[in-house]
């Protein structure tokens, strides 16, 4: 600011000699603190500083002489006794003012100095202390001090204009600019902005709940009543709940910006004790969030960032190698999206290395060598998240060893929200954390077991499944498990887990869950909507009891415990292992494949019923016999604008063959985009069994044997070796060459299984030795060479896991691929055989698949 | 949180007219079974008919379960149990304790007694013979010319 030299240095005459007026003043009150005129002449005093220092822009000195004007107007109100530590702080104040002023008087301007700040919040501080201490006053002694203090001010007002006058003298032009200036914004702030106790804030939400409940009786009976005027009344009864608890909730949230602000200083410190450039940008500070998870975010966001600056971002040399700019970018961004808030952690610097991470987890054995070759980027990223990983390979302070990202993870899946990496090698990295936003209220699945109603956080949900337990649920000594599209997940029945007597009602409805680390079903008696709840912590006595994070209240005052997904799939824990356990052990099991089941169609063929596995059936659809046409000398039909050729069973094998009729069933059969048909009479339908078959009676080519299934012969046909009856060349796409020759042990104690992949590899060209365990497989092993083996794992005498084990002990044998075929399609089964030295885990009865895992194992 | 208004039991005022005489200790009584047990009404938020508790199953033994007090998940707890008072015991009330800091919690009672003002000078230390209950609860016995008064240690009770 410009302003002349000699208005300066009159406003350094006047202040020095108000000074002098304020330090006399003072001494004179301690003397006689009642003395009104005293104080008023301090008061002025103040005022004109306030007022000249604001003029010429001294924003410190009049932020002092505010507040003491403030202290000394009430006291000259007589709302507050002047105290020792008053006369204190504002002695001190005069001190300030002195030594402001002497710096003003030799640098033109004013000093900016950290203790002149710190006395400012003391006196700021000291000011609003003593507003409190009004407040505590009876209301009608203020009231009448008020009522005193009116008749005082018009006789103030009227000796300030005498003052004023003086003024005009210094400053007449900008006399109104002035008046602007002493009316400073601080001001304005104190009486917009008020603190509540946050407990305050938690009882009126609970209020807010309260009232919500005695709204939603209110409108059942007005409901019944059917009167005009009480509906209408009821609706604005109901839409000021509704405005009023949204409002209540608002006060509980805080824009992030909060803990955003801190990390410009964090980043600042990181980058430069590592040497590097770092430029932070922080957007959407406004976002708001409740205020607890604003607290519980801090501590993961601190970390990420400090692994974006000490892993992602390089050195500035290194980076003017790599064409980047010398400073790197770390974005810190926050918004809403559908209800969440998502937080993204933005660097452009190096990113992350996979092909190190997959070095790492191999070398940590937290992946085997098989994995490592078919685990996607995403799962390799994923492994950043497991306990003990770290990807630098000189561990700094400043990140630490790596404990972080797990911690990390759970920290924000805690909050019932989640984190995901991005990255591009040599350009950076992108970390997405979306959390709710509030965990206050939370979308939730009402469930009911017995009489008492249960809330699952619809975070942990997967899907709703309708199932009979009789029939679809797998039992294995006392557990219980759910093929869900050929993943076996374990089965908790919740009135079991919470220990409820009494009889249990069938339960249908299977909830699966998800952990995070798995899925697990929860059978439960009855499931409600879906409903937004409100989260009411359980009192300490239930802390030990893991499988509940609290309680809410539902809409008729009844309440409902929340149940914690983590803590349930403890009981599933212990069972788990015992079912891998079991898998292992040889010396129960002999019966195993009678375990084993298979969901066939049965249909049949004039008088003759026949069993496919459904799993090799790709549709069922009916046409009409004139669709049926003739080309090239075989019949086809057009289905879906493909020309589909139409196989008749009959013509393979000895039937009586079915009569002409309208219409027909067909059975479509797709591999390798090659579609055919197969003709039949009628679909009988299907049924679950186990694939025991009976062999020896037809001992047709295309029949791998018979089953007796409600009292009528089931053949069982093997659609493989008929196709290939129907056309020899129809599988011949590209077998190569070489493995034409190459020989294949199958070990398979289901005869029926046995069969089919003994056919079908024997089709396209293997040379295929079938045994039925693992013993005669050794036997085999012993006398011949193979260059492959194909092993199923539930067998008699050894078992395919005892097999593997031994073949790859045994040095003659321990280069031999081997591929483990079962329909026990499971992550842990999977994880397992691959541990103990199997190549490949395949599902039996996907044929194209195994012969892809075939061609690829002995190439 | 502290719902102050409820507390509307004459609590306050006796201790208003009770000060210029003795310093006494207003004490809220109960029965349970034979037993006459007190509590200092400084610790009582209220009392309440309505029983309409949620169990928790997996819970202990003397948890009866939750309740819904206006909006607070509040703990029930069987008192009875709790005390190891082998009489049978028809819970008909809740007796709604104050916990510092935290949601109150309930306790069943049978029947609920006199309000009494009692001298602290006076009270006395549990009798060995007491019989009938798990006497590690009581922190005093007060004599009554009809009655022994067993003074509840209630923050054991809720803090165990």
């Amino acid at each position: 600011m410009n302003f002349d030299e000699d208005i300066l240095q009159d406003f350094l005459v006047e202040t020095k000699e108000g000074i002098t007026r304020l330090e006399e003043g003072f001494i004179e009150l301690e003397k006689d603190p009642k003395k009104v005129e005293v104080l008023k002449e301090l008061f002025r005093t103040m005022h004109s500083l306030k007022g000249a220092s604001g003029f010429f822009g001294f924003k410190t000195l009049e932020s002092i002489a505010h507040f003491s004007e403030d202290i000394l107007s009430k006291l000259r109100d007589g709302l507050i006794e002047l105290e020792e530590d008053i006369v204190d702080i504002l002695l001190k104040a005069v001190d300030y003012i002195k030594y402001i002023i002497g710096y003003i008087e030799e640098n033109k301007a004013e000093p900016v100095e950290d203790k002149i700040l710190d006395f400012l919040v003391e006196l700021s501080n000291f000011n609003e202390k003593l507003k409190k201490r009004i407040h505590e006053k009876p209301i009608e002694k203020v009231l009448e001090e008020e009522l005193e203090r009116k008749v005082e001010e018009k006789k103030e007002t009227a000796e300030e204009k005498i003052e004023e006058k003086k003024e005009v003298k210094l400053a007449e032009e900008i006399k109104e600019e002035k008046e602007e200036i002493v009316v400073s914004p601080q001001v304005e702030l104190a009486e917009t902005h008020i603190k509540v106790d946050v407990r305050l804030l938690d009882q009126l939400m609970n209020l807010a709940g309260e009232l919500v409940l005695a709204r939603n009786r209110v409108v059942q009976l007005s409901q019944k009543t059917m009167d005009e005027d009480l509906t209408r009344s009821v609706q604005i009864l109901s839409m000021i709940t509704t405005e009023m608890q949204e409002t209540i909730m608002k006060t509980r949230m805080q824009p992030i910006g909060s803990i955003f602000n801190k990390f410009p200083r964090i980043v600042r410190d990181l980058a430069k004790a590592l040497g590097k450039k770092v430029n932070l940008h922080l957007e959407g500070t406004e976002t708001e969030l409740d205020r607890s998870i604003i607290e519980a975010i801090k501590d993961p966001l601190t970390h990420l960032i400090r692994n974006a600056i000490d892993h992602g971002i390089e050195i500035p040399s290194e980076r003017v190698q790599l064409g980047k700019p010398q400073e790197g970018t770390l974005i810190l961004r926050a918004y809403q999206e559908g209800g969440q808030v998502v937080i993204e952690i933005d660097d452009d610097g190096r990113g992350i290395d996979i092909e190190k991470i997959k070095k790492k987890a191999l070398e940590k054995g937290f992946i085997s060598y098989e994995e490592a070759e078919k685990v996607s980027e995403k799962e390799l990223l994923n492994l950043i998240f497991k306990p003990g990983f770290s990807t630098t390979e000189t561990v700094t302070q400043l990140s630490g060893r790596g404990v972080g990202m797990d911690v990390v993870k759970a920290n924000i899946e805690k909050l019932g929200g989640s984190i995901e990496i991005n990255t591009i090698l040599g350009k950076g990295t992108n970390v997405k954390i979306k959390i709710p936003l509030t965990l206050a209220i939370i979308p939730a699945l009402i469930v009911a077991s017995k009489e008492y109603r249960y809330a699952i956080p619809q975070v942990n949900l997967k899907e709703l499944v309708n199932v009979d337990p009789e029939k679809d649920l797998l039992k294995v000594g006392n557990n219980e498990f759910y093929r869900l599209r050929g993943e076996i997940i374990p089965v908790l029945r919740l009135s079991e887990v919470l220990k409820e007597d009494g009889e249990t009602k069938e339960q249908r409805n299977l909830v699966i869950l998800n952990t995070g680390e798995r899925f697990i079903g929860l059978l439960v008696d009855k499931i409600f909507a879906s409903e937004e709840i409100v989260v009411k912590p359980l009192g300490r006595w239930f802390k030990n009891i893991p499988i509940y994070s609290g309680a809410t209240i539902m809409g008729d005052g009844k309440l409902a415990l929340i149940l914690d997904v983590i803590g349930l799939s403890q009981f599933v824990g212990i069972s788990i292992e015992e079912i891998e356990k079991k898998y292992e052990s040889t010396t129960v099991k002999i019966k195993t494949s009678s375990e084993e089941t298979i969901i066939l169609l049965l249909f049949d063929i004039g008088e003759d019923r026949f069993a496919i596995p459904i799993a090799l059936i790709s549709r069922l659809d009916k046409i009409k016999a004139d669709e049926i046409k003739i080309s090239g000398g075989k019949e086809i039909i057009i289905y879906r604008d493909e020309v589909v050729p139409i196989i008749r069973l009959e013509n393979y094998i000895p039937l009586k063959g079915m009569l002409s009729q309208e219409s027909y069933n067909v059975l479509f059969f797709t591999e390798r985009r090659k579609t055919c048909g197969i003709l039949c009479t009628n679909i009988v339908g299907t049924l679950e069994t186990t694939p025991e078959i009976e062999q020896g009676i037809y001992n047709y080519s295309g029949i791998l044997g018979h089953k007796i299934i409600d009292g009528k012969t089931v053949l069982f046909i093997d659609i493989y070796k008929i196709i290939e009856m129907y056309d020899p060349d129809w599988f011949i796409v590209k077998v190569e060459k070489e493995s034409m020759t190459k020989r294949v042990l199958l070990v398979e104690d289901s005869p029926f299984f046995r069969g089919m992949i003994k056919n079908y590899l024997t089709g396209v060209g293997y040379k295929v030795e079938a045994v039925e365990n693992g013993k005669e497989a050794l036997n085999k092993l012993a006398s011949e060479k193979f260059d492959l083996i194909i092993t199923d794992l539930e067998m008699p005498e050894v078992d395919g896991f005892e097999l593997i084990k031994e073949i790859r002990a045994t040095p003659d044998y321990k280069n031999i691929p081997i591929i483990v075929v079962t329909s026990l399609a499971g992550e842990d089964i999977r994880r397992k055989v691959l541990e103990i030295g199997a190549n490949s885990y395949e599902v039996k009865l996907n044929r194209e698949k195994l012969l892809v895992e075939m061609e690829r194992l002995l190439s | 949180m502290e719902f102050v208004k409820k507390e509307e039991f004459m609590i306050e005022k006796k201790e208003d007219t009770s000060i210029k005489v003795i310093n006494t200790i207003t004490m809220v009584t109960f029965y349970m079974g034979d037993f006459l047990f007190g509590i200092p009404a400084s610790k009582v938020m209220e009392i309440n008919k309505e029983i309409d508790i949620t169990p928790v199953p997996l819970s202990d033994e003397h948890i009866l379960g939750i309740m819904n007090l206006r909006g607070q998940i509040v703990t029930v707890m069987n008192l009875a149990k709790k005390l190891k008072i082998d009489l049978k015991i028809t819970p008909k009330l809740n007796l709604i304790i104050k916990d510092e800091g935290e949601a109150p919690v309930s306790l069943v009672i049978e029947e609920i007694g006199e309000i009494l003002e009692i001298e602290p000078s006076k009270l006395e230390r549990v009798p060995d013979k007491l019989e009938g209950l798990s006497k590690e609860y009581i922190k005093n016995v007060y004599q009554l010319p009809d009655k022994l008064l067993l003074i509840l240690d209630i923050e054991k009770v809720i803090k165990d």
